[in-house]
């Protein structure tokens, strides 16, 4: 034992004489750094999609470089490695897939910025309603407004409610051009370098979520204890600065949740606008069906969308995680 | 010449939709400067209610509320500016629960009283130092016990200075051991800073060791009022008498 406690003392000053050394200390830093990443079962789905996202964005910053290319390449290239293995590639296979693999990923980007869009946009509305909606003052004429909104886009369908919004906005921007010279919308639009069809349809999308977020936001509104309203105006703050620096920051902890719910409800609602001629996931497929004749081109579509979904729900759990006050709503697990 | 009360009822009504909590005629108050208020009474006597009608939290139906001599309950006046000088504690401490403590405490210093930022930095740190709670300056209220929570509570209050601090049940929340730190807290503003305090409590001791005056309340009339001597030693009153046997049944 004597002898024992005499080596591992060495043994430290040894240690202790390396860590002097200036290349070895990079070393140590080095396995420190990674000595604290390990891949477990709980984090192995952070991984995966950690690997996704390096690899889109080098296959992004690679269609800055080399023309005519795909943020999907680099990971089409990894598949086709593998399959080489075997004495396969991709196109040999099937001359299709990359085609298609390619195709969609473009209208899977697009499907994405719409939603994503559509979310943030009816966000700052729905929150502008709730607080109409919860209101006890003297605003009536705007509460019910607020409320008549709310309950006629909660009430009729997505998709009659694109096609109005879509042929409705054109037909009375030809009246409105016909009667008074207003130049047409569609120009304006066009002329901003937009495209007519996305535009009308992320504010369809936009008045839509943005009823059901009102009624999420007023839920956890009404979810925070009349006691932090007490208090507040007690100290003299108005009803203004209550709302503002005491409910409403409680208040977006709260929603997260049930907004993690509306965001994959957008992504999927998207789908619809393939009806206004957007070329989005779903009309892409639609269409590169219509050629090629591959019912598998849809599951590939439900593949994108999956890989959205997932991925968003998991960051806005992430999300959860770093926004939760101690003894408030949320909790870790 | 008579002092000033700092703040004065006259006649104070309030009916709910089916339940009168302040019976006509109505309850008359008076609390003069560096007067301790304790207001006891059995629950659903009106004493919560007496308190949120006097800073306006519950507009009374009928009746004045006089602060400084100046009639608080008309609708030309602006009852943020009355709120900045009465400061109120709840029974369930009530703090924002997303902010830490010092920034609970600065709050109502910034957006209120918009002082500058040395003189609100100053504040912070003097009634953390008041309430024992220096160290917790960066804790969020869910990390503090209920006695402690309580005690920011008061800190808050006390930052702004108020003419008049309201206390509703301070400590019925508490257990009997974090009571104490609570209590001993209050005992402190009157004892060291001589603020006028209106408390509703059931904690007999404190009002007994503190009280200049002691008032009885059921069933939304003002019952008795006196010193604490005459209320809790001889109590003249039929209602009085077993509502103290109770509670001494209790302790």
């Amino acid at each position: 034992m004597a002898v024992n406690s005499k080596e591992t003392e060495i043994e430290t000053e040894i240690e202790a004489e390396i860590e002097k050394n200036d290349s070895s200390k990079l070393k140590i830093f080095i396995k420190r750094f990674f000595g604290n990443i390990r891949i477990t079962k709980k984090n192995l789905g952070w991984w995966c999609l950690g690997l996704l996202i390096l690899m889109l964005f080098i296959g992004f910053i690679r269609t800055l470089i080399v023309p005519n290319s795909n943020y999907i390449d680099p990971l089409i290239m990894i598949v086709d490695w593998f399959l080489l293995l075997f004495g396969y590639s991709l196109e040999y296979l099937d001359y299709r897939i990359p085609i298609i693999l390619r195709g969609l990923a473009n209208a899977a980007t697009l499907s994405f910025y719409i939603s994503l869009i559509s979310v943030a946009l009816g966000f700052i509305l729905a929150a502008i309603l709730a607080v109409i909606l919860v209101n006890k003052g003297k605003v009536y004429g705007f509460k019910y407004l607020a409320q008549a909104y709310v309950d006629f886009f909660r009430s009729t369908p997505l998709l009659v409610q694109i096609l109005m919004v879509y042929f409705g906005v054109s037909g009375m921007s030809l009246a409105l051009n016909e009667s008074y010279g207003i130049p047409i919308l569609s120009n304006v639009i066009s002329d901003m370098g937009l495209s007519y069809e996305i535009t009308l349809g992320t504010l369809a999308l936009v008045l839509n979520t943005a009823a059901y977020q009102a009624e999420i936001i007023r839920a956890g509104i009404l979810s925070i204890p009349t006691g932090q309203t007490e208090a507040a105006r007690a100290l003299g703050l108005t009803q203004g600065q209550t709302m503002s620096y005491v409910i409403l920051p409680q208040t977006f902890r709260m929603v997260v949740p049930p907004l993690t719910n509306e965001i994959i409800n957008v992504l999927l609602n998207s789908s619809l606008l393939s009806n206004i001629g957007v070329f989005e996931l779903t009309k892409r497929s639609r269409s590169l069906q219509s050629v090629y004749f591959l019912w598998e081109v849809f599951f590939v579509a439900a593949i994108y969308y999956f890989i959205i979904a997932f991925s968003l729900s998991k960051f806005t759990k992430r999300l959860e995680i770093k926004l939760r006050i101690p003894g408030l709503g949320v909790s870790y697990d | 010449m008579t002092e000033q009360p700092v703040i004065e009822v006259r006649n104070l009504t309030k009916k709910f939709k089916d339940f009168e909590a302040l019976k006509s005629p109505g309850v008359s108050l008076k609390v003069m400067p560096k007067e301790v208020v304790v207001i006891i009474g059995s629950s659903g006597s009106g004493k919560s209610t007496l308190l949120r009608c006097m800073n306006r939290l519950i507009e009374p139906t009928t009746g004045q509320v006089f602060f400084n001599g100046e009639e608080i309950t008309t609708k030309e006046i602006n009852i943020n500016e009355v709120r900045k000088s009465i400061g109120m504690v709840f029974q369930q401490f009530n703090l924002f629960m997303h902010l830490t403590v010092g920034a609970n405490i600065r709050l109502p210093l910034e957006k209120v009283l918009k002082l500058p930022e040395d003189e609100i930095k100053r504040r912070i740190a003097e009634v953390l130092v008041t309430v024992n709670l220096s160290e917790k300056i960066d804790a969020y209220p869910g990390e503090l016990s209920g006695g402690q929570q309580q005690r920011v509570a008061i800190a808050r209050v006390f930052a702004m200075r108020p003419k008049l601090i309201f206390f509703d049940e301070p400590t019925s929340a508490l257990d009997p051991e974090l009571t104490g730190e609570v209590l001993s807290v209050m005992k402190k503003l009157v004892t060291e800073f001589h603020y006028t305090l209106v408390v509703v409590t059931h904690e007999i001791p404190f009002a007994k060791e503190l009280a200049s005056r002691v008032i009885f309340m059921d069933e939304g009339e003002i019952i008795y009022r006196g010193p604490p001597g005459d209320v809790f030693e001889n109590p003249s009153n039929e209602r009085l008498k077993k509502f103290l046997s109770k509670i001494l049944e209790m302790h």
